[in-house]
């Protein structure tokens, strides 16, 4: 009972009421605090968006928004594959290089074939057969993920380079390149498929028995092996859609460049795993939501445009991102010890004691 | 040569007066979000006590452990060693300093080290040579009356064995005050009669041991004291002498005696349902029927089950005539084979998840349209299972992490009732570490799906979780397992026929 509670029904009964009433007051902070906890990232992005407003009268429209959509949507298609794959407790370093390779292989079969279907299915080929290997090494063969795709990063980058001299493959077929200039009502297709990507994120975690298999393979692995769970073939299937994921990133950069390099994707991965971590997913697997995957994504998109915008200087952004993911990562504990409290809190809301 | 620095008025027994408290908490309060644990409660112990502290799941008992333990910071309260005001700053190292020691209900090791290795671990022995290390080991061990080779990997051992080798590792540096919690969870009779008398040994040394079980029959066999909590204030306080068992049984779940539960069944005709072979041994169990498979603690009964279950070595068996083999848990689950294990927290849940999803993760094919999941559906089964096993502490998305430990041992059994229905269940130590109340829900629930035909094979090291929940059972020891029929003095029977 708390001491004002106490305090109105000893003297009167007005005064109890009043007491009742600021308890459901206090309980309706104590939920407002519960919500900005769990989501600090989308806090600090609305934050962002505040004092970038501020900064620029010109940074606060919708021009400039589809211009932060269009920059964030290839990171933010392989961030939400990786996001789940983090979840259910394993991780690919590789993505950059499969997105070069794959765009490479696309490229050069486009160019001999002048056919964008057989380049498309070259590429998308190819990021698969990487997922796929890099999933059947770690959960078929049990190594260690970070090992095994590290490995495969440097493998996959090398091949790209290997194919084409280090050369830029260019000449690519109009039918291919215009794909990337493709608008519905109004809206590019690059957010299009970032928009897609973020629902089948979503709606897979919460709404499919599979995504609730990726919690529990990544929150108990064992535990989750004797409830019958095929632990092996839900980390295999995930490496596989990331490699997918990442294939379609170097088939979009290929589409918008109307060109191939072998570098395409350098820095891919590590900038999709600070999107994953800034947006709460634990790295040790078993926790994360897409909300908060999504809220980083942008946070980390309207950070670099809005430092564009302000005139603020480039390489200042890496530094801002860095520091940002360590403290977002620091505070990560103190913030899920809050949550568990709350969760209490929350129980006993929602649960009216009889 | 490193010098292990005491502070030196906590040193010598001989010093201190017999009535001043050990350690003293005064009207500690303790509140998580928005329920409270602890209402100014009190509490002391003298030199030379056993104090029990009795309660149900939630009742505080842990809480309480917690703050004496300095693991946990309260509101409110203050603290007191051998009459002198300590600061409660929520530093378990504070009260390590001043020998005040706990063993909780799960081990806290590092899997991959050896045993020694743990045992000697953050201590002043940690720069000693590996010899000497090993020789404290062994040491330790043996005054719990333990032959473990101290070289093994704590990973490698059962879940009895690593608690042997915590309470080790608690007792192998000065004690003021020693707090176990569920000391006897997993221990079979032999090790929780030595650990017994060591307990004693240390009472008769003038330290302090506070004694947290659900199990009566321990309580009462070692305190000197007992202290019973109820919605986190001391309900009662008196000397062992002044309580019976009838009445302590009373103040922990009103109405409801684990003993008036138990009932001999009508054994029907025996229908041939499962006939196994492992290791030599030959077992035939009928259709319908709760037999206990009773042994000494991390002994051959609960590997029986997990080779059932398609762990480790494979069984001969035949299952309704039909040849039975399960290579892991998905072949046996697939053929309603299921199991529980001892380690509720390693093997059976995912503490990040929610209730209902804990409850229902092996059936969430069977829960959905076609493709998306049916939350509608999968809610009312958990309502269901909570109102059948009087699951209480949380609502269905609640994180499993808020519940107490006896709804989350309901919840990990209730899993494989309220799912696909099972032909066989194998349950190792299903009631352990869990309240009178909790054990009853257990026990009647199993009851009433014997009573549906399913099988239920119950491995325990302990004769009264047998009793409870078992019409007949094997002692799982020697050569040749017995079969050991209920009678009168089933539980002396069982212990005899294990000792012989």
């Amino acid at each position: 009972m708390s001491p004002d509670g106490t305090l109105g029904r000893a003297a009167s009964g007005r005064l109890t009421l009043l007491g009742k009433k600021g308890q459901t007051l206090k309980k309706l902070s104590q939920h407002v605090q519960y919500l900005i906890a769990r989501n600090g990232t989308l806090l600090g992005l609305i934050l962002l968006i505040i004092m970038f407003s501020v900064a620029n009268e010109n940074f606060f429209s919708w021009q400039n928004a589809k211009n932060i959509g269009q920059a964030v949507s290839e990171l933010g298609v392989v961030s939400i594959p990786l996001a789940l794959l983090v979840i259910s407790g394993a991780v690919d370093l590789s993505i950059g290089s499969i997105a070069s390779l794959s765009g490479i292989v696309a490229a050069t079969v486009m160019v001999e074939t002048d056919s964008t279907v057989l380049g498309v299915t070259a590429g998308l080929g190819v990021g698969a057969v990487a997922g796929a290997i890099n999933g059947y090494l770690v959960s078929y063969v049990n190594l260690n993920s970070i090992v095994v795709t590290l490995g495969a990063l440097s493998i996959w980058g090398g091949m790209a380079l290997y194919i084409t001299g280090g050369q830029t493959v260019a000449g690519l077929p109009e039918s291919f390149t215009e794909l990337a200039n493709i608008e519905i009502f109004g809206v590019s297709i690059e957010i299009l498929v970032l928009a897609a990507a973020v629902l089948y994120g979503a709606v897979l975690l919460s709404k499919l028995p599979y995504g609730r298999r990726l919690y529990a393979v990544g929150g108990n692995q064992r535990a989750a092996f004797l409830m019958g769970i095929s632990v092996q073939r839900v980390r295999f299937l995930m490496f596989v859609q990331v490699g997918l994921a990442a294939a379609l990133v170097g088939l979009m950069l290929a589409s918008k460049l109307a060109a191939a390099t072998p570098i395409t994707g350098q820095g891919l991965e590590i900038n999709a795993l600070t999107v994953v971590l800034l947006g709460g997913v634990a790295f040790t697997g078993g926790m994360g939501r897409i909300a908060g995957v999504a809220a980083g994504l942008f946070f980390v998109g309207v950070l670099r445009n809005g430092l564009v915008v302000t005139d603020t200087s480039q390489f200042l952004q890496q530094v801002f991102v860095g520091a940002i993911l360590i403290a977002a990562v620091a505070l990560d504990d103190k913030i899920r010890q809050f949550v568990q409290q709350r969760t209490n809190l929350r129980t006993s809301l929602d649960q009216p004691a009889e | 040569m490193k010098l292990d620095i005491d502070p030196p008025r906590l040193r010598s027994r001989e010093a201190q007066h017999a009535d001043i408290p050990l350690l003293s908490l005064e009207e500690i309060h303790v509140s998580f979000g928005g329920t409270a644990a602890l209402v100014n409660t009190n509490f002391s112990i003298l030199p030379g006590e056993i104090v029990g502290l009795l309660g149900h799941n939630g009742a505080g008992k842990s809480t309480l452990v917690n703050v004496a333990t300095g693991a946990l910071r309260p509101q409110r309260g203050k603290m007191f060693v051998q009459g002198d005001q300590v600061m409660l700053r929520g530093d378990p190292r504070d009260m390590d300093r001043f020998g005040i020691k706990v063993i909780h209900q799960v081990p806290a090791l590092a899997d991959n080290l050896s045993i020694y290795d743990n045992i000697t671990l953050g201590k002043s022995e940690e720069g000693w040579s590996r010899d000497r290390r090993r020789e404290v080991s062994r040491a330790a061990l043996a005054l719990l009356g333990s032959s473990l080779s101290v070289d093994r990997l704590v990973g490698s051992l059962q879940f009895g064995e690593k608690q042997i080798v915590d309470l080790a590792r608690a007792l192998s540096t000065k004690v003021n005050v020693l707090l176990l919690d569920e000391p006897t969870g997993a221990l079979g009779q032999r090790e929780t009669d030595n650990l017994h008398s060591l307990l004693r040994r240390l009472a008769l040394e003038k330290h302090g041991i506070v004694y947290v079980s659900h199990r009566l029959r321990d309580i009462l066999a070692i305190c000197t004291r007992i202290v019973v909590l109820s919605a986190g204030q001391v309900v009662l306080d008196r000397p062992t002498q002044a309580f019976s068992l009838a009445e302590l049984s009373d103040a922990l779940a009103p109405g409801v005696s684990a003993r008036q539960l138990v009932r001999q069944r009508e054994v029907g005709p025996t229908e041939e349902f499962l006939k196994t072979t492992w290791r030599g041994q030959s077992l035939d169990f009928s259709r319908g029927e709760i037999v206990g498979l009773f042994g000494m603690a991390a002994g051959p009964q609960f590997y029986f089950l997990e080779a059932l279950f398609g762990l480790g070595d494979e069984t001969d068996s035949k299952l309704e005539g039909r040849l039975y083999r399960a290579r892991n848990p998905r072949d046996a689950i697939r053929l309603g084979v299921y199991y529980v294990s001892a380690d509720r927290e390693r093997d059976g849940l995912i503490l990040e998840m929610s209730a209902v999803d804990n409850l229902l993760l092996p059936w969430l094919d069977t829960y959905t349209n076609g493709t998306v999941l049916t939350r509608k559906e999968m809610a009312r089964t958990f309502r269901d299972a909570a109102k059948a096993l009087n699951i209480r502490g949380g609502a269905v998305d609640t994180p499993i992490g808020a519940f107490s430990g006896g709804n989350r041992q309901k919840i990990v059994i209730g899993r494989w009732i309220f799912g696909l229905q099972p032909r066989l269940l194998l349950l190792s130590q299903p009631t352990q570490g869990v309240d009178i109340g909790a054990r009853t829900d257990i026990a009647r629930a199993l009851r009433k799906l014997a009573d549906q035909g399913v099988t239920i094979l119950v491995a325990s090291s302990e004769a009264d979780e047998i009793a409870l929940l078992c019409e007949r059972a094997v002692i799982c020891e020697g050569e040749r397992w017995q079969e050991c029929p209920r009678t009168e003095l089933w539980e002396e029977q069982l212990l005899e026929g294990l000792l012989c």
